[in-house]
């Protein structure tokens, strides 16, 4: 497992690598789900450092893995998946290795995970104040009061109108946006080193979503926090983080600078992901990209865009393509060069 | 492509029976299942057939006092006699057949209920709705052994009394079903396609509702029936429903228990056949659900 | 609110059906009490309609019903016109075994079947899972009619170890309360294991362990608070059924309760008796499905909003 590593390490250039030394990082990792005899891939050799207070946006479309990639992070796949190759570091510590018990005493403390829907993603039955507080006391051996003082402390911090009043409540009876934030105090409750948010703002209206994105900047900043911001919502993510990257089945296909990026993404993919989100006057007609993502298993041998991709070459299905460095981190033969500006 | 309104309205029309489904009935795993429900209706229909013709009659009812309590595989009886020498094998077909007699008149009698009253409380306005909602409660919150045995005490037991009692305590589950589905059918396009070319209500509950509530229909059907046949031994076990010499599985049970300290086989014998016969028809109706059923909408037994 | 007045209305809607509903099936029904107090062939006609004058029973049906309501009200209970016991007494003297033997049973549904479910839901598809299964779909099927002369057979004839019939010991309630709770214990079962299985996959429970909370406190805390919905619901119709089983089950095992009690005085057109135990029958049920509501809405929140479930 060491080996193949560094050699994938020898690969990334500059650009991929964060500033920072990394709080959470991911090496080589591979999950796939165990069937009768064989497994499906379902996400192959994600290499992504986050820095510490970084925030990385991780891109793509549904079913291209990014879900999976933040949930095997916390030690949570769905039964039926497993991590088949890699693994991910909490502060240089091996995350995956580590007894269940172990693992879960670092869950909602040393690094903690919020959720695309707020209202199932809560108890509906418990009050939101006993929410909170149960994270901080299956963590800390505090008294019940003081894990009260704090539980009110944070829902105010965000932004929970008469928070002391509050705790009594139940998710039902918030709004989708303060519910979020319910979520996203429980989740920051221990102050955790990275915090993973699986598309936290796609379930709310636009006005609702900008309150969120702002207050986990505010929070990040606060508290030295590196954040895993996942959407597909590639304007957002480039608008919010330090840097991005692009998953297509499976696997990352470009990693830059978000602001590097939105402007010359070199991936085809990334280029049409840019370029179906941008606003377009009136009447110009929306660009989407053709066709649809492979199905694991079904992914082709080289590369795994080349079917719907308008700048296929011969050399694309042959091998798969490995990374190339430039102004963005590439996995692409045939990438989208820029005049130098 | 858009759609005419007539053609949207023929669209809810029909069952979409796709009878290639049915033959995994007789895959190796399902044949214990399909042989077992072969046997007891085939008894079943015999037992009716012994009811409808009096001559046959004597088959379970003769009488032969030198030779009561004859065990299993004695003296020509294949399952031995009873507590009068009566011939056990007949007595349980016969009594089999009673059963699925009351079964299915208690069902038929409850489904008419339940659809009349839900199709009513769903599509005929809030009165109507509010109405059957207070009845429907009621009853439903009435212990059915309850109003059984006050039935079987107000009018004297009888089969008619048993089937009435037992019809009226099982409607109300099939008419909230009812209700639920049909406040939901008739928001569907087809309806509305029917309203708005001025079909009257009735003949667009009849058409569109009774046809698309069969499937569920079938498969409540066959849980009733095997309620329903619990409930009849239940009531003569109390002495409150079908009476000797009528045969009838609870009656057995009933005065087995009696001689339980001289022979355990009437009792053992007409306890296992009930419980056969209740534990096939759940089955049956768990296949039929599974195929007729897909979202669920039928509360499992 | 409003959920309340309405559940009231029904309760008090309920109550009074059943007193019109008893009434008049007893009495307009063929037969009558005097057929069991006399001998109808030998005793002369004119006593018979002395008695029968005495005891009001010629008055017109709703003129009587009114008395007997009237008298419930003031605190009357009637007497039996068979064994000439006030209605009083019979009651005093039968509810309490009748009480103890349905609470048996609830404890045996409720405390034994939820655990049991929750355990068959954790560990799915194993041994115990299977087991639980087969053993309640069996159980399920059979009549407790059936299942209690079984076990008299069994554990009582041949094998001696448990009293069949009558009451007083600790051995005596085991048969009976097994009886009535086994059909019953069954369903809640498989529903506990049901419901508790779909709230296990709900995505709360993922959002739970993100945050560190230990299996144990998820599954017994968080999850089947969730799952209680459906368990509480079918509850409400298993206490019901219940109820309505006590007139079977007391009359197999000679238990000398209100079931017995009902069922004899219906055979013997006992009015005053009948009618009385009916009624404190159906406030029984109509009380625990009240319980039922409020346990629900206790249970989840949201009930609490709407007045209904989910």
């Amino acid at each position: 497992m060491r080996g193949p590593e560094l050699l994938v390490k020898a690969s990334v250039s500059p650009a991929a690598v964060p500033a920072s030394r990394p709080a959470l990082a991911l090496l080589d990792l591979s999950i796939s789900q165990r069937l009768r005899r064989t497994e499906k891939r379902l996400v192959t050799h994600v290499d992504l450092e986050v820095g510490q207070g970084e925030i990385v946006g991780l891109v793509g479309e549904s079913g291209s893995g990014k879900s999976l990639t933040a949930l095997a992070c916390m030690g949570l796949l769905p039964s039926g998946l497993a991590v088949t190759g890699g693994d991910v570091h909490l502060d240089g510590a091996s995350l995956l290795g580590l007894a269940p018990k172990a693992f879960r005493a670092l869950r909602g403390n040393a690094i903690s995970m919020i959720f695309q829907d707020p209202l199932s993603s809560l108890d509906p039955c418990a009050r939101i104040g006993a929410q909170i507080i149960e994270t901080i006391r299956a963590h800390k051996d505090v008294s019940a009061s003081q894990a009260k003082r704090d539980a009110i402390e944070l829902l105010d911090r965000v932004g929970i109108p008469r928070a002391a009043q509050r705790m009594r409540a139940y998710p039902h009876e918030f709004s989708g946006g303060m519910r979020q934030r319910v979520m996203i105090a429980a989740a920051l409750v221990l102050k955790p080193r990275v915090l993973l948010a699986d598309e936290p703002t796609t379930a709310l209206d636009v006005t609702t979503q900008a309150g969120i994105v702002e207050l986990v900047r505010e929070l990040c900043r606060e508290l030295q926090m590196s954040v895993v911001w996942i959407s597909h919502d590639l304007a957002l993510v480039s608008e919010l983080a330090d840097r991005v990257a692009v998953m297509y089945a499976g696997e990352i296909v470009e990693v830059a600078d978000s602001k590097v990026l939105f402007r010359v993404s070199r991936h085809p993919y990334t280029k049409g992901l840019v370029a179906s989100g941008s606003i377009r006057p009136y009447g110009e007609r929306f660009s989407y990209i053709p066709g649809s993502i492979a199905e694991p298993g079904t992914w082709p041998t080289g590369c795994r865009f080349a079917p719907r991709c308008e700048r296929v070459r011969e050399e694309c299905v042959g091998e798969h393509p490995d990374f190339r460095s430039g102004t963005t981190t590439v996995r692409c033969v045939n990438p989208i060069e820029y005049e130098a500006e | 492509m858009t759609m005419t309104a007539p053609q949207i309205a023929a669209q809810g029309t029909g069952l979409k029976a796709r009878p290639s489904r049915f033959l995994i009935l007789f895959q190796p795993h399902n044949l214990v299942w399909t042989i077992g429900g072969v046997i007891i209706i085939a008894a079943g229909i015999l037992g009716i057939v012994l009811q409808l013709v009096p001559s046959w009659r004597h088959l379970y009812l003769t009488q032969d006092l030198t030779a009561t309590f004859q065990a299993p595989l004695s003296t020509g009886h294949v399952l031995g006699t009873d507590n009068l020498g009566r011939d056990l094998l007949w007595q349980l077909i016969a009594g089999l057949g009673i059963s699925l007699m009351i079964g299915i008149g208690v069902t038929v009698l409850s489904l008419v209920l339940g659809l009349t009253v839900g199709i009513l409380g769903a599509y005929f306005g809030r009165t109507a709705d509010a109405v059957s909602n207070v009845i429907v409660d009621v009853t439903w919150a009435f212990p059915a052994i309850l109003l059984a045995v006050l039935l079987a005490g107000a009018i004297g037991p009888s089969v008619t009394t048993v089937v009435l009692a037992l019809a009226l305590t099982t409607w109300p589950g099939y008419a909230r079903i009812v209700r639920g589905e049909v406040l939901s059918l008739r928001e569907r396009d087809f309806v509305n396609a029917a309203r708005v070319l001025g079909v009257p209500k009735l003949v667009i509950s009849v058409r569109h509702f009774v046809v698309n509530l069969m499937p569920i229909t079938i498969v409540i059907a066959v849980y009733y029936v095997a309620t329903a046949i619990i409930g009849e031994a239940g009531l003569s076990f109390l002495g409150l429903g079908v009476q000797a010499p009528m045969p009838s599985l609870g009656l057995m049970l009933s005065v087995g228990q009696q001689y339980l300290n001289v022979s355990w086989w009437p009792v053992v014998l007409s306890g296992a056949l009930l419980a056969l016969v209740v534990l096939f028809l759940n089955a049956f109706g768990d296949f039929l659900r599974g195929r007729l059923d897909p979202h669920g909408r039928v509360p499992r037994r | 609110m409003k959920f309340v007045l309405t559940r009231l209305c029904y309760a008090v809607v309920i109550i009074v059906l059943v007193s019109i509903v008893t009434f008049y099936s007893m009495h307009a029904s063929p037969g009558s009490v005097v057929s069991s107090v006399f001998n109808l062939a030998t005793t002369p006609h004119s006593v018979i309609v002395a008695y029968e004058r005495r005891h009001g029973l010629l008055d017109p049906l709703p003129v009587q019903y009114w008395h007997f309501m009237t008298g419930l009200l003031s605190g009357n209970f009637g007497t039996s016109l068979v064994s000439n016991l006030s209605v009083k007494t019979i009651v005093a003297n039968s509810a309490g075994y009748t009480a103890l033997l349905a609470g048996s049973a609830f404890v045996l549904i409720f405390g034994v079947g939820i655990p049991i479910g929750v355990l068959a839901a954790i560990k799915r598809d194993s041994w115990f899972d299977r087991g639980v299964r087969a053993f309640s779909s069996i159980v399920l099927a059979i009549p407790n009619f059936v299942l209690g002369i079984i076990l008299i057979l069994v554990l009582g004839i041949h094998l001696h170890v448990l009293p069949v019939a009558g009451a007083g010991s600790f051995s005596n309630l085991v048969l009976p309360a097994i009886v009535l709770a086994a059909a019953e214990w069954s369903l809640t079962v498989r529903v506990t294991r049901t419901s508790f299985l779909e709230q296990l996959s709900a995505d709360f429970t993922r959002t739970l362990r993100a945050r560190g909370v230990s299996e144990r406190r998820i599954q017994w805390r968080h999850v089947l608070r969730n799952s209680m919905g459906p368990i509480i619901s079918l509850g409400i119709i298993e206490v019901r059924n219940l109820l309505g089983y006590t007139l079977i089950v007391e009359v197999i095992f000679r238990w000398p309760g209100l079931g017995t009690e009902l069922v004899q005085s219906v055979l013997q057109r006992d009015y005053d008796v009948t009618e009385v135990l009916s009624l404190l029958l159906a406030a029984a049920v109509v009380l625990a499905s009240a319980f039922g509501d409020i346990a629900l809405s206790l249970v989840d929140p949201r009930v609490r909003v709407t007045g209904e479930h989910g």
